[in-house]
């Protein structure tokens, strides 16, 4: 009998409870409840903002991109254009320019084939690039039955919509971050992530475009006097009475970027402006049954510089890859519509970026293959160069009057073309394009955002382990990733 | 569910340990202790990251994070057992 005495002391056994104990509380608290402490405050707030502590924030329309307040002014659009004229007739032939765009069927036939067969341009690669391209915008019309016009809304759709006043209501009354929390919960459901918000005084106004280039004749004008904004042949006016910035955020795919430059990556970026689209002509029949007009942009080149409408709201910094590089999942776009309905104000903020690009990081200028992204260390206010290539006019693409790393997109449509893709190897290379499930990015990002010390560093560990684009025997696996594929690539 | 599994096993892997080397009359020093404990936590960071980088579509990065902070936990778990270890059989 006595072999079957336990040898644990009553003290051993209560220790061991104890240890059992804090093992379990430990894994409770692995269990995802609040990721952070940011996120328990966000939700016990319930506020549409939530950055982390190691964002801060700077103050109104003082964004790490330094801006000459004097020389920024909005942006000509109707004369946007980033190849006609940029180089010289032989090398526009050569890159094969007029054919893209004029293409005959012919022509068109053989320009596919000769790619199908190479990683990233297999039959399947091509009918998806087809099928994500967007439609969305190429079905919106007018009154006056312009196609790709979506400064209203499409107005088959909006005239079903009616506002609470022709119902005999009056229209919804909310505070503005109630109303900013609202649209943020609309945009997600519709696919998007985030909102943020600006006021519409001299300074924001110059983000918007003067015009855009598919509509070259309709300039935006802002109008006193009117309660509710119209279009005509000759300008689209937007009230300036209660008028108000919102910018949201949607995002692209990141296994479809590091498959750049692909025709998967080239559907991906097709299906990602199909998403903002979307989410922009939804917002605007939601608002108008609160009884709130909303306008926007058409799809390209949009009603603003959407970057900087990312830059001045709070969602990034411009960094040397020219985008709105935000401060988790990079890979989101941002656009920017003008409402009357009340909302808050938001602030520029810094997380590192702009110092990590100046320091340490030059990847997607090195990644670039037409070397269409600066190499210089420190941002300038000159607009970008190429000293091969006289014939280059970047004051048809670049607004003066910013201190970065200004983009030549001539370079980079011409690259477009050598490939048939969007590119994207820059946005794939990206040292803060990385998705969530690793820890150690949040180990990262904050050391980032409080010290360029140890800059090189990371970007030379990002470099070793191996993050950025996917090597092309990787690209087709794209197809069987069945389960794994995110809902919408996301 | 994968992560709390972890911890629970752990956690019984050293507290069993632990209840050994009592029954075998081993002492830890507090230094022990404490390399023990980071030891552990870069363990688990290490295998966190391994997961994620897999999850992540970047295998190269798991194994750069199997050398980088994974043979170092190893060693830090490797100091204490060693020492108190020797001081074990030392008594013996």
């Amino acid at each position: 009998m006595q072999n079957f005495h336990s040898t644990l002391s009553r003290r051993d056994f209560m220790k061991g409870i104890g240890l059992a104990g804090a093992g379990f509380g430990a894994a409770a608290a692995t269990a995802p409840v609040f990721r952070d402490l940011d996120e328990g405050a966000s939700i016990a707030a319930n506020t549409y903002k939530k950055n982390p502590w190691w964002v801060k924030e700077r103050n109104y329309c003082d964004p790490t991109t330094p801006i000459d307040w004097d020389v920024w002014k909005a942006f000509d659009a109707t004369h946007y254009d980033y190849i006609g004229g940029q180089y010289s007739e032989e090398y526009l032939a050569q890159i094969g320019v007029p054919s893209v765009l004029n293409e005959s069927v012919a022509k068109r036939h053989e320009r596919i084939t000769s790619r199908l067969g190479k990683p990233g341009f297999s039959m399947q690669d091509w009918a998806f690039c087809q099928g994500a391209k967007n439609v969305t915008s190429s079905m919106c019309y007018n009154e006056f039955g312009q196609s790709r016009s979506m400064f209203l809304g499409d107005k088959k759709m909006m005239d079903e919509v009616m506002t609470p006043e022709q119902i005999g209501l009056s229209k919804y009354e909310g505070t503005p971050e109630y109303n900013a929390l609202m649209l943020k919960s609309a945009i997600r459901f519709l696919g998007g992530t985030d909102i943020r918000c600006l006021p519409v005084d001299d300074k924001t106004k110059r983000v918007l475009n003067v015009g855009e280039n598919q509509h070259p004749d309709q300039p935006y004008v802002w109008e006193d006097g009117i309660s509710w904004p119209y279009e005509t042949m000759t300008k689209r006016a937007i009230p300036t009475k209660d008028a108000h910035i919102l910018v949201f955020s949607y995002n692209g795919s990141f296994d479809g970027t590091v498959r750049s430059p692909s025709w998967i990556s080239n559907g991906v970026a097709f299906n990602q402006c199909l998403s903002g689209d979307s989410i922009q002509l939804y917002l605007q029949r939601f608002l108008k049954g609160l009884g709130y007009w909303l306008v926007g942009g058409d799809d390209f080149p949009g009603i603003a510089s959407y970057p900087g409408a990312g830059a001045l709201s709070g969602f990034g910094e411009i960094g040397r890859i020219g985008h709105a590089v935000g401060w988790d999942k990079w890979m989101r776009c941002t656009r920017l519509m003008v409402t009357n309905l009340p909302l808050p104000a938001d602030n520029p903020i810094d997380f590192g970026v702009v110092s990590f690009c100046t320091t340490a990081c030059k990847k997607c200028a090195e990644f670039c293959p037409v070397s269409a992204i600066k190499m210089d260390s420190e941002p300038s206010w000159e607009l970008a160069t190429d000293p091969s290539n006289p014939y280059l006019k970047p004051q048809n693409f670049n607004n003066p009057g910013r201190k970065t790393w200004y983009l030549n997109q001539a370079g980079c449509f011409s690259n477009w073309c050598l490939t048939d893709t969007f590119c994207g190897i820059c946005m794939g290379e990206c040292v803060f394009n990385k998705l969530a499930d690793s820890s150690i990015h949040e180990v990262v990002k904050p050391v980032i955002a409080n010290t360029t010390l140890l800059d090189g560093f990371f970007f030379n560990m990002d470099k070793a382990f191996g993050y950025g684009c996917l090597p092309e025997d990787q690209w087709e696996d794209w197809w069987t990733l069945g389960e794994k594929m995110p809902i919408h690539g996301i | 569910m994968f992560w709390p599994i972890v911890m629970v096993i752990l956690t019984i892997v050293v507290g069993a340990l632990l209840m050994w080397g009592k029954n075998k009359g081993l002492s830890f020093k507090m230094y022990e202790w404490l390399l023990f404990i980071a030891g552990i936590a870069l363990f688990i960071f290490t295998l966190e990251n391994i997961q994620g980088s897999f999850q992540e579509n970047v295998p190269k990065a798991a194994l750069m994070f199997v050398l980088v902070t994974g043979i170092p936990s190893i060693i830090l778990l490797a100091i204490p057992a060693i020492g108190t270890f020797r001081r074990g059989s030392g008594r013996s």
